[in-house]
């Protein structure tokens, strides 16, 4: 998760420690950081959704699946997530509001010291219900909207989701809950994107969380509606354009990118035209710290049957099996090749990517894309969106815009 | 797991000499399938993938208590 907010409106060298750094901290010290953190683990507590979406990871349907963690097994996750010192536990789906115990489940997470949030489709979403999971210990409820009514309505498989989703907002905004946008681009509402940003804005959202398409469950079929890399460029062009004008504005929103850290080499090139060099150096001084894809490292997931994957998109390989052994002892297992490889990928890394110059920033961005397009999850990003300039590509010449 | 497709639980070993071990499971519609994923996960890295239909595997968890 990249915040694009930050590193061009927000980010100083007062904070996040980055002066200290500089003057005194090792790569060995951040290092040493960086293996000690814990994932985000994402728990799909169930594959039971209201909407069908043509790009959904995890493959929901109206159903719950027949071997759904029970109460009690999820709390003996959520036990040992915390014993193992996991930060955050994001509520997923299917559709997590369909649990009738994500009251209950919330507030044994909160208690036990893991900061709970949820990803929603929002249609459920009702003033009473967003106190009650505020009041269990929820954090944080991002909402799925992708792009204006007719965009969505066509992703979500549901005329009126739009309306029905912006309602849960302004119902968990109601409550008191802190509520954000998520949004996957696709050719299908790229263009929507500031109009959607707008529109929320005015309800009262602040914090927007933009997604890549990830080939993973529905979204693997729905593949060839991903934007090209020259449009995926000009959108996140407009997200770092749109973010500067409405901080200009006094407006400080929060605009987020997930699921291509190709951006990370992106944002840094965009620095360094628009903001000038010193301001490019720090942003990737950050993104240093920021540490890349997090895949089999600081993400992981746990599908509603218990199986422990890479990150929530990659449902197609599990790690495990939390009724099996616990999720920590799973994670901890570098015995197995690709979870080991994965931690030390810039070994292995190919193509494209293997000498890239911002590999430090973006560790190869998406593996499931490399494996669903090449079959092999060390070939190049197949969405990788810099040039061969900015890559550093041999023969090319000193980073040069290509959008200005 | 979290799609339409069966699971199937993979073993692999780096030589001979090795027993196999478990590396999880993958989903795939037939055995061909579930073998040609788990070679493209793990095929670098071993020399020998072994497959099983997830549901054919019996367990019996705790047999002896801790």
């Amino acid at each position: 998760m990249i915040s694009v907010s930050k590193l061009l409106c927000g980010l100083d060298a007062e904070s996040d420690g980055l002066r200290y750094d500089a003057a005194e901290g090792s790569d060995a010290d951040q290092i040493t950081e960086e293996k000690q953190r814990r994932p985000v683990v994402v728990w799909n507590t169930t594959r039971r959704c209201n909407l069908s979406c043509s790009h959904c990871y995890a493959s929901a349907r109206a159903e719950p699946a027949p071997a759904e963690l029970s109460t009690e097994e999820g709390k003996a996750l959520l036990d040992d997530l915390a014993d193992y010192g996991v930060p955050v536990v994001l509520f997923s789906g299917g559709e997590p509001m369909a649990r009738s115990d994500l009251t209950e489940l919330v507030r044994y997470a909160s208690d036990a010291g893991l900061r709970p949030v949820l990803s929603t489709n929002g249609t459920l979403l009702t003033e009473e219900r967003a106190r009650e999971l505020r009041e269990a210990g929820l954090a944080y409820a991002g909402v799925s909207v992708d792009g204006m009514p007719a965009a969505n309505d066509r992703i979500r498989g549901e005329e009126g989701a739009f309306d029905a989703a912006v309602e849960g907002i302004e119902a968990a905004l109601s409550a008191g809950l802190k509520t954000g946008l998520r949004y996957t681009i696709t050719d299908y509402n790229a263009d929507d994107l500031e109009a959607v940003v707008d529109l929320l804005h005015d309800v009262g959202v602040d914090r927007f969380c933009f997604y890549h398409l990830a080939y993973g469950g529905r979204g693997a079929d729905v593949a060839d509606a991903d934007l090209t890399p020259e449009r995926r460029r000009e959108a996140v062009r407009t997200l770092c354009e749109l973010t500067r004008d409405y901080h200009a504005q006094g407006e400080e929103i929060e605009t987020l990118l997930v699921g291509n850290y190709a951006d990370a080499g992106y944002l840094t090139e965009y620095a360094r035209r628009e903001l000038g060099g010193e301001r490019a150096e720090l942003i990737h001084r950050y993104l240093r710290r920021n540490g890349g894809d997090p895949a089999g490292e600081r993400v992981a997931d746990v599908d509603y049957e218990g199986n422990v994957h890479l990150t929530q998109f990659w449902q197609g390989y599990s790690l495990g099996n939390v009724r099996d052994r616990p999720f920590s002892a799973i994670w901890e297992d570098e015995s197995n090749p690709l979870l080991s490889a994965l931690r030390e990928r810039e070994s292995h890394l190919e193509g494209n990517c293997a000498d890239c110059r911002y590999q430090e920033i973006c560790r190869g961005a998406s593996r499931l894309r490399a494996l669903s397009v090449h079959g092999d999850p060390f070939a190049e990003e197949p969405q990788c969106y810099l040039t061969a300039e900015e890559r550093g590509a041999e023969g090319g010449a000193s980073p040069a815009p290509a959008d200005d | 797991m979290a799609n339409e497709n069966p699971d199937w639980e993979v073993f692999v070993r780096e030589s001979p000499e090795e027993a196999m071990r478990h590396v999880g499971s993958v989903s795939a519609r037939t055995g061909e399938e579930a073998r040609e994923r788990a070679t493209a996960l793990f095929g670098r890295f071993v020399a020998d993938v072994w497959l099983c239909p997830a549901d054919a595997v019996e367990r019996e968890r705790g047999v002896t208590a801790p």
